[in-house]
């Protein structure tokens, strides 16, 4: 089976030696992806029309995608940035122009291009926000209403999941092999 | 998937005196008295109440005097979820004992679905992962016990005065007198239930008080008023934009009417409500109908007497275009559930309440509908196809379903979009009512179940009328 196993290397993505990102994974375009970052089989991080710089500590899950795109009439080369120990649950889409810190995007969640979230904010599950304006730090939309309220507590650490990941994914996937100098 | 969302086409008639009808899926079968009988017309019974998140089960007097709410479960009062406990540990300053710091073990609420917890609004940790909680204490609680208080004592003291004014006579009184023995006598002996004892009991004490004046006097403060001068000017805050984040909304304001929580910081995890499992009887023979079983755990019923267990069920098989004054060809579905091969007779509808605006043509002969077999669907099925069948009457034959012809002419003066609605009568045989009815009461089952005949009215929409051009 190794054999047969493709090989296809982005020339243009540059991973850090700390990241663990999984050969099924689809990167297309000029992408950088931070130190302790994890990214699932089967997502998808597409720079079409600029690049995606990735922070650290970020986990990218199954059926993701992350695009960066201009929107119709609009041209030329923007990049879009993310910033450190986001979450992205499976099945969540993420199109807006930038990301900040400690952010969730819950299962099959969508932020659409005009949407930029600042920090520690919350997508819930199914939520699909397109709205022109930065969200305000800590707020969390859920539920069919998209109910919004600001939270007063810190969202709980991602580090053990983080840690979990690295140990058990090697077992299972082939990983893209780090091409970032340390 | 077409049964389950066009249930409302089939209407069976549950009551002959108002024409009122159903779907069979909404009804159930007597098996006593032989009848349809739809949610309405059966005795509902509280059985127990339960909190379907905890899985615990209290009386019926019990979850009143908790105000019907489950002591372990919790809800979130933003998003109306059930809260989880969450256990963490923190570390506290070192004490004058130890020089080390302690690490302890806090447990918090928080919910997985809006993230919202306990320590966003401020309430503290506790140490204690059940029990420590408190629920926000509603502000007009007090009053609310004076009113309750109040209307009590008028309750006694209108009896007390009834009392009075016609006197019991001693034998009758005698006699109430060992009623509330020998029914209020179990209350001392734990384990027996009794029967009406707390009324009772209630009522011979409020007849044995005589005196009004050895009551004690309640008396409550009028809700206070204002005149318009006093009343507070408008806060100039009002004008400001509304920092929606933080505001309650509607559903999180009544979820708990008590408090009505304006700010998002004010929120306090309600306790969960219960649920209640319910019992129906028969009006007529007083039997239940539908008996679930009392632990919070189980989903089964002990008697689960629903009609599309017992009824054949008719269904549309296939529909056809209606057009006005055209005669059209239908195929219903007849399906038998029991275990007895039945024989099926359509008869034309009599007068009627219910709007009827196309002629049909029924089967003129008998339809046999072969049993319901648990292992039918592993049986080759292309052996069934019975050569007896009339070609022009039975469409298909499938195990305990068979398909019918008919036709049916909508009446020329319906215009596009109207409902057809057609009537017909049918009458079949009914098995085993009588020996499951025995078994239920501890008898013996006879060798030969003899059959009863039953005839139900049926109401079938068949659809739309089409517009001609189509």
């Amino acid at each position: 089976m190794l054999s047969q196993r493709k090989q296809k290397t982005n020339p243009n993505a540059i991973v850090a030696a700390d990241a663990l990102v999984c050969e099924e994974a689809t990167l297309e375009g000029s992408i950088t992806i931070g130190a302790n970052c994890v990214v699932h089989p089967k997502a998808g991080i597409y720079a079409k029309d600029g690049p995606i710089v990735i922070g650290q500590g970020n986990i990218i899950e199954e059926q993701t995608r992350i695009i960066n795109r201009n929107p119709p009439g609009v041209t030329g080369s923007s990049p879009l940035i993310i910033g450190n120990c986001n979450t992205f649950e499976v099945g969540s889409e993420f199109e807006g122009k930038s990301l900040g810190n400690n952010n969730v995007l819950e299962a099959k969640a969508r932020v659409g291009p005009n949407t930029t979230l600042s920090n520690s904010c919350v997508i819930g599950a199914g939520c699909h926000v397109n709205t022109e304006e930065i969200l305000p730090e800590n707020t969390i939309i859920c539920g069919d209403n998209y109910l919004r309220r600001i939270n007063n507590d810190k969202l709980p650490s991602q580090t053990p999941q983080l840690d979990f990941l690295k140990k058990i994914l090697p077992n299972y996937h082939f990983l893209v092999k780090p091409n970032k100098p340390a | 998937m077409a049964s389950l969302l066009q249930v409302d086409r089939v209407q069976y008639v549950f009551d002959v005196d108002t024409q009122d009808s159903q779907s069979l899926s909404r009804l159930y079968f007597c098996i006593y008295c032989l009848g349809l009988r739809s949610s309405h017309n059966l005795l509902h019974e509280d059985d127990s109440h339960f909190c379907p998140q905890a899985l615990d089960s209290l009386a019926s007097a019990e979850a009143v005097s908790r105000k019907n709410k489950c002591s372990n479960s919790w809800r979130c009062p933003a998003c109306l979820h059930t809260l989880s406990t969450r256990a963490t540990s923190t570390i506290s300053p070192p004490t004058t004992d130890s020089n080390k710091p302690t690490v302890k073990t806090v447990y918090y609420q928080s919910c997985t679905f809006c993230r919202w917890s306990t320590r966003s609004v401020g309430i503290d940790d506790k140490e204690v992962a059940n029990d420590a909680w408190m629920e926000k204490e509603n502000p007009s609680l007090p009053r609310i016990n004076k009113l309750l208080e109040y209307y009590k004592y008028l309750e006694h003291k209108e009896k007390v005065e009834q009392a009075r004014k016609s006197p019991i006579k001693k034998e009758l009184m005698s006699v109430t007198m060992q009623l509330k023995q020998k029914y209020t006598s179990s209350k001392h002996s734990p384990g027996k239930k009794s029967m009406f004892g707390d009324s009772l009991s209630g009522a011979l004490s409020s007849l044995r008080l005589k005196d009004v004046s050895s009551l004690k006097d309640v008396s409550i403060d009028a809700s206070s008023t204002l005149a318009l001068d006093d009343v507070e000017k408008l806060n100039t805050d009002v004008y400001k934009p509304v920092q929606f984040t933080a505001m309650t909304s509607t559903a999180q304001r009544l979820d708990q009417p008590g408090n009505q929580i304006i700010e998002c910081s004010d929120l306090a995890p309600r306790r969960s409500q219960m649920f209640m499992k319910q019992s129906l009887r028969c009006k007529i023979c007083d039997h239940n109908i539908i008996k679930p079983e009392y632990s919070p755990t189980s989903i089964k019923f002990k008697i689960h007497l629903i009609a599309l267990n017992h009824i054949p069920d008719i269904r549309i098989s296939k529909p056809s275009t209606l057009r006005a004054g055209e005669r059209c060809q239908f195929v219903l579905s007849i399906t038998n559930p029991t275990e007895h091969v039945i024989h099926a007779t359509f008869l034309p509808m009599e007068e009627t309440k219910h709007e009827i605006n196309a002629k049909i043509e029924l089967p003129t002969c008998d339809i046999v509908v072969g049993k319901f077999d648990d292992a039918a669907e592993f049986v080759d099925q292309l052996t069934s196809t019975n050569n007896t069948d009339d070609a022009s009457i039975i469409a298909f034959r499938r195990g305990n379903k068979v398909g019918f012809y008919v036709h049916c002419t909508p009446d020329p003066a319906l215009s596009p979009g109207d409902n057809v609605w057609v009537g017909m009568r049918f009458k079949h045989e009914h098995y085993g009512s009588a020996p499951l009815a025995l078994l239920l009461k501890g008898g013996e089952v006879e060798k030969e179940p003899e059959p009863n005949w039953l005839t139900h009215s049926v109401f079938i929409n068949l659809g739309k009328i089409q517009s001609s051009l189509e």
